[in-house]
């Protein structure tokens, strides 16, 4: 029980630390926890991504990778620590959960009830070979060199996408690290850990869907939460809704793309259109690195083309809107000139 | 393009058939358009969701596009996969959040709670209270998402010691190496799968194909199926004792139709191999 609570701290404090340092080089806003976490989850992504692709170069066995990573991980998360106080301290101390009220006990049962569903249904891995990639990496430790369909050595090796896609061997180094049963971590613990992530992202979108200030605001953005966990936990209806895929597959990083570095890529357009009407120097453009670095994620998580295309197809669309938005706006002004 | 129109059709018809959250999403979108509070501080932010959705559904529900989207990207040939792309499910928790701070200016504060309990009946009517159940969605029996049946089986090989290389019905040999990545296996999910990711360039051999197409059928080719298998030094042998296939075929229950292998001069021991143990629905033979 011991290992799989340090496992859930560390998957929670190590992307904080990492989103902290990230905020801080870029001098990104920091309000709350998603400002951080969010980012950092993406930094972690691509960190597993940086070393397992030196790995494979150098033909490291996955122990040695465990080995290397855990060193950086906890060098980074220690100068992280030492760097970021002032923002950790504003995080955890100085905005925390002020308190308890009724409607975030019921956002917390819809979240609860949600882990139910996770837990009591089987994981849909018809299309899904991860466990098998994992298996592999454990028995053998190593990485890419025998095919998880057969436990086979490869002849002609794994493909270039099979080898940049992380997620199996992120999850790999985390089983070795703690010593955790496969499936309850692959198909229990992680799809848990993508929707809190899911939930902090939707956050992020309520804290620019409502703009304002105190209270009221901080009172809309929970009932908006509440709301979406509702959706979230009755939307299991259908295998082409967003619940299915984080309910039943939510280890996969086509998942992880769909329900976190769409809506995230949707709240900083939003946040870079308000900086650049109100801030001013760099602050203007700095989230354009938060954009930078969910395009960047994509490649680790999924297929880059199909990943690249759901990119791109939310990036034309939010310019799009923005260009109907601006020329909206200055013909209105016009009109109210002539008027 | 005459397909593509279909297939937008085919989707959104599907979509409505199961659940009714398109139905919430467009009450959403006609609530952003006609009821936008102009008093209200996030007109902007209303109109950017509204405009942001109208331009999403417009080129998603546009043939010419999505023609050219999987022209290019043959992979979206699941036109559904491109509505990710649109936060659904975001936009109608919007509506609904400006709905009940509407609502809050005009009732008391008990009224709200009763307002907002309607909201989330409305949802449980729209979706569904118990989660998709199909095929491919099941109650675990294990965490490992594999059924009892063919668990048994590899809770049994587990036990054996030495290296494992497996020849099993599709059943079994298609979640062997979830469970366990020491067990080897002749040929893999990706042979008969398509929708897999094929990891590897390696190619199947022409043999794997035709013991595959005889582990289909393996009445009557016992003699073949174990020389393969001894061959391509498989140890390990699992076959079907007949219960899947009748309660699959929804026939009776046939006692004379289950294959045993119990009895002397039983066709499956051959070229080494000899019966190590059975299970509810399979025999596991050893070399």
């Amino acid at each position: 029980m011991s290992k799989w609570i340090l496992c859930g701290a560390v998957l929670l404090i190590v992307p904080t630390l990492f989103g902290s340092l990230w905020n801080k080089i870029w001098k990104l806003k920091i309000t709350t926890v998603a400002d951080v976490f969010v980012p950092g989850l993406f930094l972690l992504f691509c960190f597993f991504e940086a070393t397992t692709v030196l790995s494979m170069k150098l033909n490291w066995k996955l122990s040695r990778t465990v080995f290397l990573d855990s060193c950086l991980l906890l060098v980074l998360c220690g100068v992280a620590c030492m760097l970021c106080q002032k923002e950790l301290r504003q995080i955890f101390i100085i905005n925390p959960i002020k308190r308890i009220t009724i409607k975030k006990v019921i956002l917390a049962v819809f979240f609860l009830l949600q882990i139910t569903v996770i837990i009591h249904f089987a994981p849909v891995v018809q299309e899904d070979n991860t466990m098998e990639v994992i298996q592999t990496n454990l028995t053998t430790d190593t990485i890419g060199m025998y095919n998880p369909m057969t436990g086979q050595a490869y002849q002609s090796g794994p493909t270039l996408e099979s080898k940049l896609l992380i997620t199996p061997v992120f999850y790999s180094c985390i089983i070795q690290i703690f010593h955790l049963n496969p499936a309850e971590f692959l198909y229990r613990m992680i799809p848990v850990w993508i929707l809190f992530a899911g939930y902090l992202v939707y956050w992020l979108l309520a804290e620019q869907l409502f703009i304002g200030k105190g209270e009221e605001k901080q009172d809309k953005k929970v009932v908006f939460m509440i709301l979406y966990a509702c959706l979230l936990l009755f939307g299991d209806y259908l295998f082409t809704m967003l619940p299915y895929r984080l309910f039943h597959c939510g280890w996969m990083g086509e998942t992880i793309v769909v329900a976190i570095v769409l809506p995230f890529v949707l709240s900083q357009c939003m946040q870079l259109k308000q900086n650049i009407e109100q801030k001013h120097g760099f602050e203007k453009y700095n989230v354009v690195f938060n954009l930078l670095l969910a395009c960047v994620t994509v490649i680790p998580l999924m297929d880059a083309e199909r990943g690249f295309m759901y990119l791109a197809i939310t990036l034309a669309i939010a310019v799009l809107t923005l260009l109907i938005v601006k020329i909206g706006g200055k013909a209105g002004t016009r009109v109210c000139r002539r008027s | 393009m005459q397909e593509v129109v279909e297939l937008i059709r085919h989707v959104q018809a599907t979509l409505m058939v199961y659940g009714k959250y398109q139905v919430l999403f467009y009450l959403a979108l006609f609530y952003l358009l006609f009821k936008q509070n102009k008093k209200s501080d996030n007109q902007k932010e209303q109109i950017g969701v509204l405009i942001y959705m109208l331009v999403g559904l417009i080129l998603l529900w546009n043939p010419l596009f999505v023609a050219a989207i999987i022209h290019v990207f043959p992979q979206f040939a699941s036109y559904w996969q491109l509505l990710w792309v649109l936060p659904m499910i975001g936009v109608i928790a919007y509506a609904g959040t400006l709905v009940l701070a509407e609502t809050k200016e005009y009732t008391k504060k008990k009224s709200w709670w009763i307002y907002l309990s309607i909201i989330c009946v409305i949802f449980s009517l729209a979706g569904t209270i118990m989660p998709y159940e199909s095929e491919t969605v099941k109650a675990a029996d294990n965490a490992y998402g594999i059924p009892t049946r063919q668990m048994e089986v590899l809770e049994r090989l587990d036990e054996e010691k030495g290296t494992i290389t497996l020849l099993a019905p599709d059943a079994v040999m298609g979640v062997a190496r979830r469970y366990n990545g020491a067990t080897k296996t002749l040929y893999g999910r990706t042979l008969w799968s398509t929708s897999v990711p094929k990891d590897a360039a390696d190619a199947y051999e022409e043999a794997d194909y035709k013991l595959y197409a005889l582990m289909q059928e393996p009445t009557g080719h016992e003699e073949e199926i174990t020389k393969m298998a001894a061959e391509r030094g498989c140890n390990y042998l699992v076959i079907s004792n007949g219960t899947i296939e009748q309660e699959e075929a929804e026939v009776p229950r046939d006692p004379n139709a289950i294959v045993d292998l119990s009895v002397d001069g039983n066709l499956w021991c051959l070229h080494g191999f000899q019966l190590l143990d059975e299970t509810e629905c399979y025999y596991i033979l050893r070399r």
